[in-house]
């Protein structure tokens, strides 16, 4: 215990981690305070369906604190989301026993083009990643609604059986969420990749000096978020057992709202994917929240707003200090 | 026995136009502290760039150990043994001394860092050297002394033989620098050799064991430290002839004071004093970041001053912003006209007009025949040869954008003018028109105050020279004490 006591003094781990526990404080607290009105909130049934509903926001936020490392930003994210779901619902073939993995492997790929392409805009043409993924975003969008212009497409039936499923009690995704959660972790903190994307966002010109390819670096960053939210709509294909282009839309901003909230900042290198954890738990639970209390969704989507800029504030109150 | 280590014959360089380096030989012994000395911009950083592969020789050769080398990319002086720790620091401030040591590098086991070999290759090396760092210390935590150690630490990781320092002592403290002399002896001890740009002349003599002294772009001489003193440094550094592009100085210089500041203090200002008479020109000199930036900006309103007075004409005024200081009339015409002083996309006539909107405005509609009167008027007295004044300013030649600051400035009717690098990228025949302009601005009653790195302009244009160094104010020059060799004493601390 004293061992943890003196680790939790060092310098070294409360600028990493003070983000991340002032946002699990805040979460717990949160939920504490649910737990008060709401009797059925500490259900299995009912934390079960947060895990359903959080699980594809949790992917876009990884991927979006991941480009905030690199001192960048992907608007497109929640449009990768849409086109992988649609890619994802077109090209599976309900009736063939794997007839799933066309379906899913062509999503994953989506996704991982889509970063790239992004990445190669904007590490390579070094044009400004707002203005750029804003655009694609579009284009992306445009694609998705050309595949499936309405909602609807069929899934292969155990694929989404598996995906909505439980192991043991506990919802399958909960365990996909643990190992993305560690490996993206491990990445980013562990592999020299995950110090040069913290590298190229937190001193440009110093990461250059060093020789790292700062280019190659924000590409890969960009398709590891593309990679990401793909999985996102690959669940959601298998959760709503079928595609919708427009499911992505309100994903971006929300994921940038929850990597704040969790700590990251928008000038790069700094941010922890277990604090946009908390985050999209955080927003997920406000959104639930709000949904029971039958407050209108406009209303939602303005709160998500005062959300980000609260955080933000926060945010840079404790820049001053340093 | 010396050994030479290094040799470069017949470098030379220029950037455009301006030649960095003229037909240079450099030569450097093993194990020695070779430093470099000389002026700003007189070539010192230049050589030591492209020894570091940063830039290509236009002409000349190097050889390394004997052998003859071609240097073309930093991988390949790293390579060869050469390292450099250049004054901007390669150090992410978000990551941990330890991140940052291996950036790029990282020793791998099974796809992840190998964190304890980098420990244990850190130690060894603080340890063989005599620095200690805390390996978990967030560098944007660490003071500057700790991240240039950082950045020591660093290149030592690599083992080199010859270690080239630029400026390592300009951030640095006493008590610090002391450490890392005890560095640099440690080095040395274990074979390495070292070559350090330094300005101030203690340290030449405190741990140099040869000296060479760059001028303009040239090689002055190399001499060993123990057969030299003070003064024979100062005059290899400065002594050049004075050319005739200054008009004649005022001599009519009457003993009101027109515009004074006490004390001014602040984070790179100690106690900064002087008074400007009417009729004379006040120079600033010293060498570059002693604090002149930061005093020509704190008198502008642009500096935070912790602590002063400035007083316009006997009377008390604060300079809280530039919005304070138009008001009271003190005009700057910045270094950088290009990023502070114009701006570029929009015509001459709005850049003259800018400073002085309101006096030509009514209700908030700007009288275009006022306007158009101003814009004639400064154009004829600053002889700005423009074609046309709403062609955008960016299409005029370096001294007549300079002119069109300077008329931006003087909208305000200015009691006092403050020049920063004022003829810095001009040719000659501007310069000497502008010259003429400050000596009548003076003659006129408006203080003029210039800072200027070129001890030539500012030894030629001045009736008394302030001479900073650190942060203060060495010593004032009148007159005949106004000499290259003063100046420069000045501008080590040496008091005359």
């Amino acid at each position: 215990m004293t061992k943890v006591l003196k680790l939790m003094k060092e310098e070294k781990f409360k600028y990493k981690y003070s983000g991340v526990i002032m946002a699990y404080l805040f979460l717990v607290l949160f939920m504490v305070f649910i737990g008060m009105f709401d009797d059925s909130f500490f259900t299995g049934r009912n934390l079960s369906n947060v895990i359903y509903t959080a699980f594809p926001l949790v992917m876009v936020s990884f991927g979006q604190t991941i480009c905030l490392l690199t001192h960048g930003i992907d608007i497109s994210l929640g449009m990768i989301l849409s086109l992988s779901n649609c890619v994802c619902i077109v090209l599976m073939k309900p009736d063939e026993p794997l007839g799933w993995v066309t379906g899913v492997a062509a999503a994953l790929v989506t996704g991982m083009v889509c970063g790239l392409i992004n990445g190669i805009l904007i590490g390579r043409f070094r044009l400004a990643a707002l203005i750029v993924t804003l655009s694609m975003s579009t284009v992306y969008g445009g694609i998705a609604l050309y595949l499936l212009p309405m909602p609807g497409g069929s899934i292969h039936k155990g694929f989404a059986k598996f995906l909505r499923g439980k192991l043991c009690g506990i919802p399958v995704v909960f365990f996909l969420l643990l190992i993305v959660l560690v490996i993206v972790r491990a990445v980013l903190n562990q592999t020299p990749l995950g110090r040069k994307i913290r590298a190229v966002g937190g001193n440009y010109a110093a990461a250059y000096a060093t020789g790292i390819d700062a280019v190659r670096t924000k590409i890969i960053a960009h398709m590891l978020a593309g990679l990401l939210s793909a999985v996102g709509g690959v669940f959601l294909a298998a959760y709503m057992y079928s595609g919708d282009p427009t499911i992505g839309s309100s994903y971006s901003l929300r994921a940038i709202a929850s990597s704040i909230i969790g700590g990251a900042v928008f000038s790069g290198a700094v941010g922890d994917v277990l604090g946009t954890l908390a985050g999209v738990v955080i927003l997920t639970l406000i959104n639930n929240m709000l949904n029971l209390l039958g407050i209108s969704s406009y209303f939602q989507f303005l709160l998500q707003g005062i959300i980000i800029i609260a955080a933000l504030a926060l945010g840079s109150l404790k820049n001053v200090n340093r | 026995m010396a050994e030479e280590i290094l040799r470069m014959s017949g470098i030379y360089k220029s950037f455009g136009g301006c030649k960095a380096l003229t037909d240079v030989d450099f030569a450097c012994n093993r194990g020695e502290v070779h430093v470099l000395a000389g002026e700003n911009g007189a070539g010192k950083s230049t050589i030591l760039k492209i020894l570091a592969g940063l830039f290509e020789a236009d002409r000349g050769e190097i050889c390394l150990k004997g052998e003859k080398v071609k240097i073309r990319t930093p991988r390949q002086s790293q390579d060869m043994g050469i390292a450099m720790v250049f004054q901007e620091l390669t150090l992410v401030g978000e990551m941990t001394v330890e991140e940052n040591l291996f950036l790029n590098m990282e020793p791998v086991r099974f796809g992840v860092v190998d964190r304890k070999k980098i420990r244990r290759q850190a130690e060894t090396v603080m340890e063989q050297y005599g620095i200690t760092i805390d390996l978990d210390a967030i560098v944007c935590r660490l003071t500057v002394a700790q991240q240039q150690m950082v950045e020591i630490i660093k290149i030592l990781l690599h083992d080199p033989e010859l270690i080239i320092l630029d400026e390592p002592t300009s951030a640095l403290a006493r008590k610090e620098v002391e450490k890392l002399f005890q560095i640099v002896r440690n080095l040395i001890e274990k074979g390495k050799t070292i070559i350090f740009i330094s300005h101030r002349l203690e340290e030449v003599f405190e741990i140099g064991d040869r000296v060479t002294v760059f001028k303009d772009g040239e090689r002055v001489d190399t001499k060993l430290v123990s057969e030299i003193d003070t003064d024979d440094l100062i005059r290899m550094m400065v002594g050049r002839s004075l050319q005739n592009i200054f008009p004649p100085k005022n001599t009519q210089i009457t003993e009101e004071v027109l515009f004074e500041v006490k004390e001014l203090t602040g984070k790179a200002l100690r106690q900064v004093s002087f008074a400007v008479k009417k009729g004379e020109i006040l120079g600033i000199a010293g060498l570059q970041g002693h604090g002149q930036t930061e005093l020509m900006n704190a008198i502008s309103g642009l500096y935070p001053l912790e602590k002063g007075e400035i007083r316009m004409k006997g009377r008390e005024i604060k300079v809280k912003n530039a919005k304070a200081a138009l008001k009271n009339k003190i005009a700057l015409v910045p270094s950088d006209r290009k990023t502070e002083g114009l701006m570029l996309g929009l015509p001459v006539r709005d850049n003259l007009a800018l400073c002085s909107l309101g006096r030509r405005a009514r209700m908030g509609v700007i009288s275009a025949s006022k306007e158009k009167a101003y814009i004639d008027h400064s154009v004829k007295s600053l002889s700005i040869k423009v074609f046309n004044v709403n062609n955008p300013v960016a299409s005029l030649s370096g001294g007549n954008q300079q002119k069109v600051v300077l008329g931006k400035e003087l909208g305000i009717d200015p009691d006092v003018i403050l020049f920063h690098e004022p003829t810095r990228g001009i040719d000659v025949e501007a310069k000497n028109e502008f010259y003429n302009i400050m000596k009548n601005l003076a003659k006129q009653g408006t203080a003029v105050i210039m800072c200027s790195s070129d001890m030539m302009e500012v030894i030629g244009m001045s009736n008394r020279v302030a001479v900073m160094y650190e942060g203060a104010v060495t010593q004032i020059l009148e007159g005949e004490d106004i000499t290259e060799e003063n100046i420069m004493r000045c501008a080590m601390g040496i008091s005359v």
